[in-house]
C-alpha cells in the first residue's frame, strides 16, 4: 500500500535565497550600488531555479518488501521507491538502528535519485524476527529548496536458523515404526544381510542364495534385518536464556541450532520428528514428517522469542511412545529438568542429553575478562562445579551428556549407539 | 553545562560518523566561507571589519555543523554588510568573485541540510549533483555578466524614478518566484 504524504514544502534555502535576493536588490537600488546588485545574483538564480523545479504532486511511497525470510548469514536489500517520481527529485532514506543487525550503509541512511528508489541493506546478525521499525523518508528537490518528510512503513525480517546437517549415524537401535531407513533386529524384508539357512517352506523364491546353494548342493536362503522409522521427539529446555561471557550468543542459540540441525538430520532418514519446549520461548511442534516438517520447525524457531523473562513453570511431556528417541537441550541447571528427563527415561524413551550451556560460562577465562565489580563470574564458576555432580548422575543413569559445539558434537554419541544395537548382551542368568 | 556538554558531545559524534559525500560539501562550506571573509579583508578594510570577520567566523562554525540553521543568512548579511560599508569604491569584479563564492556556499548549504551527516550519497547522485553544480556556477557567471554589463551604461535620466521602478521590478519578481502555487 503507498503511502499517502503532503506536498514539499520551502526549506530554509529557498528562504535564504529569495529573502537574502530580494534585500540586497533593494539596497543596491536604494544606494546606488551595482557591486551589492552583485552579491545578490546567486541568491536569486537559486530562487529562479527552486520555482523552475518546485514538485507540484504529493509523492506516494512503498517500501519493499514488507515481510521476508531469509535463511541465517544472508540479508536483504529493503527499497524506498515513489510511485511516479517527478523530474529531478532526491529521495533520503533514514532507518533506525535494530539490535543485532548491521545496515549497509553502516548508520542506514542514504540519498538517491528518486528514480529508481533508495536501496539500504540490512544484515541480520543471528537466527530470530527482526521488526526494523519506520523509516524517516524525505523527498526533495534538486536544489535543495523544497522538501517533504514522510514517516515510512515498517519492515518484518524473519531469518531461519542454519540448519546444518549433522555428521555421524542415526543412533537408532530399536526403531518403532513401519516402515524407514533405520536396521531393526527384526528379520524381514530389507536390504542388511542377517543370515544365511537352509530353504523352510514358505520361504520367498527370489530369497534364494544361489551361491551357497550350488557349493552345498542343499537349498539356502539370504535373511535380512527390515528397516522401520522411528519417533524423535527433541525436548528444548528454555527456561532460561543464559548469555555467553563475550555476549555473542546464549543457551538459546545453542538450543535452536541444535534443534534444526537434528531435526534435519533424522527427517532425511523419514523419521516423524516433534519438538517439545518446556518453557515458553520456541512452542510445540506436532510429529511429521518430509521437508515440510523442517521447514515447519525452522519457522517456529526463527520466532522464538528472546525478551521473554525466565520461567519457574514447566510444560512437561504429556505423553512418550516406549523406543521414541529423546534428545533434551538443556544446560543442566534446574533440578526440575533432570526430573523430566529421567521421567521420560522411565517412560522407555531412548535419553540423548545435548548440553547447552556456553562454553566459556563460569570458567577461569571468564573470571580474568571479568571487569565488572560484581563477583557473577566466580558464582558461575561454583554453579558450574555443582552442575559436573549432576551430569556425572544422568551419565551413570545411561543417559550419555554430550555439549553442543557444532555438527560433530553427536557424532561419537550416535555412532556408539548404533554399534550397542549390535554388541552382545549379557543375559540374566536362571 | 551539561547541556551544553551533550551539544557538544553530539557535533563531535557527528563529524566523526559524517559520510564522504557529506565530508565534500561541508569542506566547500569552510572553504567558500573563509574566503568570503578574507577577501574583503585584503580588498575593503575598514574600521568594523574586524568585528564582521569575528562574526562572520562564527557563522562559517556553525554553517558546517548546522547548514539548515540560520547561520549562512548571517553570513550573507556580513558579507553584504562589509561590501556595502566599505566596497564602494572597490572594482565590480571583486564584487563579482565574492558572488560566485556566495553561490557555491550557498548551494553547498542547501544540499548540505537535505540529507543526515551520515547518509551515504549514492555515486549516481553524486555524479548528479557535480553537473547541477557546474550549471549552476554558469548560470550564475552569465547572471553576473549581465549585471556587469547593465552597469556598465551611460547614467539614464529620471532619477529616483528608475529606483522605484528597480524596487518594484524586484518585489514583484520575488512574489512571483515565491508566489504559493501548489496542489493540497
Amino acid at each position: 500500500m503507498a503511502i499517502p504524504s503532503r506536498p514539499p514544502e520551502p526549506t530554509s534555502a529557498l528562504t535564504r535565497s529569495w529573502s537574502a535576493a530580494v534585500v540586497l536588490l533593494l539596497l543596491a537600488v536604494l544606494f546606488g550600488r551595482p557591486g551589492v546588485a552583485l552579491l545578490a545574483v546567486p541568491l536569486a538564480v537559486h530562487a529562479a531555479w527552486a520555482w523552475w523545479r518546485r514538485p507540484r504532486l504529493a509523492p506516494a511511497l512503498r517500501t519493499r518488501p514488507r515481510t521476508s525470510a531469509i535463511p541465517e548469514g544472508d540479508g536483504v536489500d529493503l527499497t524506498v521507491a515513489v510511485d511516479e517520481p517527478e523530474p529531478a527529485t532526491w529521495l533520503s532514506v533514514q532507518w533506525p538502528g535494530i539490535v543485532g543487525a548491521a545496515w549497509d550503509p553502516k548508520h542506514g541512511a542514504a540519498v538517491d535519485l528518486a528514480d529508481q528508489g533508495v536501496s539500504v541493506g540490512l544484515e541480520p546478525e543471528r537466527w530470530g524476527r527482526y521488526v526494523t521499525g519506520a523509516p524517516g523518508i524525505q523527498y526533495m528537490d534538486e536544489s535543495g529548496s523544497w522538501r517533504s518528510t514522510i514517516e515510512g512503513e515498517s519492515c518484518t525480517v524473519t531469518v531461519r536458523p542454519a540448519a546444518a546437517t549433522l555428521s555421524g549415524g542415526s543412533g537408532v537401535a530399536r526403531p518403532i515404526g513401519l516402515t524407514g531407513a533405520h536396521t531393526s533386529s527384526v528379520r524381514g524384508d530389507g536390504t542388511q544381510i542377517a543370515d544365511i539357512r537352509e530353504y523352510r517352506a514358505g520361504d520367498r523364491l527370489r530369497r534364494i542364495n544361489w551361491r551357497v546353494t550350488s557349493r552345498t548342493q542343499k537349498l539356502h536362503v539370504t535373511q535380512t534385518f527390515t528397516e522401520r522409522d522411528t519417533d524423535v521427539l527433541i525436548v528444548a529446555d528454555t527456561l532460561r536464556d543464559l548469555p555467553d561471557p563475550s555476549g555473542t550468543s546464549s543457551s538459546l542459540d545453542a538450543t535452536v541450532r541444535a534443534i534444526a540441525a537434528i531435526s534435519q538430520h533424522y527427517v532425511g532418514f523419514g523419521d516423524r520428528v516433534a519438538v517439545h519446549d518446556l518453557g515458553h520461548r520456541i512452542g510445540l511442534v506436532r510429529p511429521g514428517t518430509g521437508p515440510r516438517q523442517v521447514r515447519i520447525i525452522l519457522e517456529m524457531l526463527s520466532r522464538s522469542l528472546r525478551d521473554v523473562p525466565d520461567h519457574l513453570s514447566m510444560r512437561r511431556v504429556p505423553s512418550l511412545r516406549p523406543g521414541t528417541l529423546v534428545f533434551v537441550c538443556s544446560p543442566l541447571l534446574d533440578q526440575k529438568v533432570t526430573d523430566e528427563l529421567n521421567r521420560l527415561r522411565q517412560y522407555g524413551g531412548e535419553v540423548i542429553v545435548v548440553d547447552t550451556m556456553p562454553e566459556t560460562l563460569g570458567t577461569f577465562g571468564a573470571i580474568r575478562h571479568d571487569t565488572s565489580r560484581s563477583f557473577l563470574a566466580e558464582a558461575w564458576l561454583v554453579r558450574r562445579m555443582q552442575r559436573e555432580v549432576t551430569v556425572r548422575r544422568i551419565e551413570e543413569l545411561g543417559v550419555p551428556v554430550t555439549p553442543w559445539q557444532g555438527t560433530a558434537s553427536l557424532a561419537s554419541v550416535l555412532l556408539a549407539m548404533q554399534a550397542a544395537r549390535t554388541a552382545p548382551r549379557r543375559a540374566v542368568g536362571r | 553545562m551539561r547541556g551544553l556538554a551533550e551539544t557538544v558531545a553530539g557535533w563531535l559524534l557527528r563529524i566523526s560518523e559524517m559520510s564522504a559525500g557529506q565530508w565534500v560539501l561541508r569542506v566547500a562550506i569552510v572553504l567558500s566561507g573563509a574566503l568570503l571573509l578574507q577577501l574583503p579583508t585584503w580588498w575593503a578594510t575598514f574600521f568594523f571589519g574586524p568585528v564582521l570577520a569575528g562574526i562572520g567566523a562564527l557563522m562559517v562554525l556553525v554553517s558546517l555543523l548546522a547548514p539548515d540553521s540560520l547561520a549562512p543568512v548571517g553570513l550573507v548579511a556580513v558579507v553584504g554588510a562589509w561590501w556595502l560599508m566599505a566596497g564602494a569604491d572597490n572594482p565590480l569584479w571583486q564584487a563579482a568573485v565574492l558572488a560566485l563564492l556566495l553561490g557555491v556556499f550557498h548551494l553547498s548549504c542547501a544540499w548540505a541540510a537535505s540529507a543526515p551527516t551520515h547518509g551515504v550519497i549514492r555515486r549516481r547522485l553524486a555524479r548528479a549533483m557535480a553537473g547541477r553544480a557546474v550549471a549552476f556556477l554558469l548560470v550564475v557567471a552569465v547572471g553576473l555578466a549581465l549585471v556587469l554589463g547593465a552597469a556598465s551604461l551611460p547614467a539614464l535620466p529620471g532619477g529616483l524614478l528608475w529606483i522605484g521602478l528597480g524596487g518594484l521590478a524586484v518585489v514583484g519578481l520575488a512574489a512571483v518566484i515565491i508566489r504559493p502555487d501548489r496542489n493540497t
